[in-house]
């Protein structure tokens, strides 16, 4: 394991175990003002990107031009190859239909729509795959993975404070309120 | 909690009211139509009758199936699918002029007249192969079956669901449901299947399709979503109905979306394979309906049935939003009655003949319907108030 370093203050964090109690202190922190904070939770939480005052995602428009895009290319696909470039008889239908055209127009718009979904949700607007996170050394971070929810209000936020951030989780209720430092790796 | 009562509510007042309205046009109208001519007459009379019967059968489908798979969200709104249910000893009894038409008058199916079976001028070696199953004889006593099925599901499942109101400490009625619900949405689908391929398929004997029962399925179970849909946001804006939230609203239209996109699969299903096998005895059926003026009824309904729903129901904000909700929703009844015409009519007609007899079948039908939806509600709670899942119904969030 490399050495570590401390570097500047990244965040503040506090612990929750209370699922409600996460929601409404959601719903404070959002009250606040605070735009840059996120909850880690181990499982999906309901109600709280709504308590948090998460924006509506844009995924659906991503996902209807991808529809849009799949319907397209599998009229032109089936259109050219059967009326324009090989021009096949068979059983005497006509060399394109809209009736046979569909099953190949709903598995593409499905397919291309499919893929849209996954690689905007994922690359675009997650930015994934990141294979670490700047708040990876912190265990109750860590812990959100198992049996912590764990709230983070970020240091780029414009209204962040250290003192300001501490109080606001500990007025909250939240355990275990800490500064977070970000950790520089020395080789 | 005390049973919900709406009977002095003006809502329950003024359905009474205007469907006493529809069914004395209705029946006066059809009256009129069964003077006139007595087979075009028994045509809209199974329109009108296979639209509400289906809906009535598909409503205690639909309560059924809440108890089977211990429905949480639907808790609040399954009462109204129940008191749809009531009408089903109307249902029953109109299966009295259908059975009367294959023994006496044999103007509605062709099958029934015995003349197809003797040596002449009108004998059809199709049909001879087919007697064993139609005829008038097996028909009856597949009704009666049928309508034993439902009468079952309705004593022993709805009523049930009435006696938990009695009690809010002991649960039997609801865990007694619980079980009974699997045996008989099995029931369910094969009564609703064959009566689906006795009642409408053998309009057309020549021809069948081993699809046309979920075709049949699907199309009551997206009106009779539909006027559920109708029914919740009526009844929440009238104050009736406590409780209900957008929530229920997204959560019965997404099953309203759901189910629009499957009506399509399946009709298309159907008509794809027919097309694309192109044998006589199967495509005759889309022969009738693709030429002529029938076809512009075919297409209105890829327009009405599929793309509008589809396309209004696709987002969110839309099947949350009430207005919209009942405009597609009384669209989609709409849809269904030109589905049904569609389905029907063209077995008696080359050129297309949607007349007045089906306007007022349909209305007399409704103002029955609506009626029997306006007594029940006289002495039945508007909602099931102690229901076990009531309370997660009240909290649902999608």
């Amino acid at each position: 394991m490399p050495a570590l370093e401390k570097g500047d203050v990244i965040a503040v964090m506090g612990d929750f175990k209370d699922p409600n109690r996460l929601i409404s202190a959601a719903k404070s922190i959002h009250a606040a003002g605070y735009t840059k904070f996120d909850i880690y939770t181990p499982y999906p939480v309901h109600g709280l990107e709504k308590a948090m005052g998460v924006p509506k995602t844009s995924l659906p428009k991503f996902a209807l031009a991808g529809g849009l895009f799949g319907l397209l290319c599998a009229f032109a696909l089936q259109y050219w190859t059967g009326a324009i470039e090989y021009k096949l008889n068979i059983g005497g239908k006509p060399l394109f239909a809209p009736q046979f055209g569909v099953p190949v127009f709903f598995e593409l718009t499905v397919l291309c729509t499919g893929l849209t979904v996954f690689f905007v949700m994922f690359g675009y607007l997650n930015r994934l795959p990141n294979w670490h996170s700047k708040y990876q050394y912190d265990e109750g971070f860590q812990a959100a993975t198992d049996d912590n929810f764990c709230v983070v209000l970020e240091a780029n936020d414009p209204r962040f404070t250290v003192e300001n951030a501490q109080e606001l989780l500990r007025r909250l209720g939240a355990d275990n309120v800490r500064v977070v430092h970000e950790t520089i790796e020395q080789d | 909690m005390n049973a919900v009562i709406i009977a002095s509510s003006s809502f329950v007042q003024k359905l009474r009211m205007y469907s006493m309205i529809a069914l004395g046009i209705g029946s006066a109208g059809m009256a009129v139509a069964a003077l006139l001519d007595t087979g075009r007459f028994l045509q809209a009379y199974l329109i009108g009758y296979i639209y509400f019967a289906g809906i009535t059968v598909v409503a205690m489908f639909f309560a059924t199936l809440q108890f089977l798979v211990n429905a949480g969200w639907s808790a609040l709104v399954r009462r109204i699918p129940e008191i749809f249910a009531g009408f089903l000893p109307i249902v029953l009894v109109g299966m009295i002029p259908i059975v009367a038409d294959v023994w006496i008058t044999h103007k509605l199916y062709h099958w029934a007249d015995p003349h197809v079976y003797e040596p002449g001028p009108h004998f059809d070696e199709i049909l001879a192969l087919k007697r064993g199953y139609l005829n008038p004889i097996f028909f009856t006593i597949r009704l009666v079956l049928y309508a034993a099925i439902w009468f079952a599901t309705y004593r022993l499942i709805i009523v049930n669901s009435f006696k938990q109101d009695e009690s809010n400490t002991d649960y039997t009625p609801t865990r007694l449901n619980m079980k009974r619900s699997a045996p008989f949405v099995l029931l369910f689908a094969l009564s609703l299947t064959f009566a689906g391929f006795d009642l409408v398929m053998s309009l057309d004997p020549h021809w069948f399709s081993t699809m046309f029962g979920v075709y049949f399925f699907a199309g009551n179970f997206v009106s009779t979503l539909s006027l559920i849909a109708i029914f919740v946001v009526v009844l929440r804006k009238q104050g009736l109905l406590k409780g209900v939230t957008d929530e229920h609203y997204h959560d019965i239209g997404k099953f309203m979306f759901a189910f629009t996109v499957f009506w399509t699969y399946i009709t298309f299903s159907q008509y794809f394979l027919i097309w694309y096998g192109n044998l006589p005895e199967e495509a005759l059926f889309f022969i009738a309906r693709a030429h002529g003026n029938w076809q512009f009824l075919g297409y209105g309904l890829v327009f009405g049935h599929f793309i509008v729903p589809f396309v209004t129901l696709l987002t969110q904000n839309n099947k949350r939003n009430p207005k919209v909700l009942v405009m597609v929703g009384s669209w989609i009844l709409f849809m269904h009655f030109i589905d049904l015409a569609f389905i029907i009519l063209p077995n008696f007609s080359p050129t297309l003949h949607l007349g007045w007899q089906d306007m007022v079948s349909w209305l007399m039908f409704a103002g029955l319907f609506f009626f029997t939806v306006a007594r029940q509600l006289q002495t039945r709670s508007i909602v099931a108030i102690n229901d076990p899942y009531l309370k997660e119904s009240l909290e649902l969030v999608s």
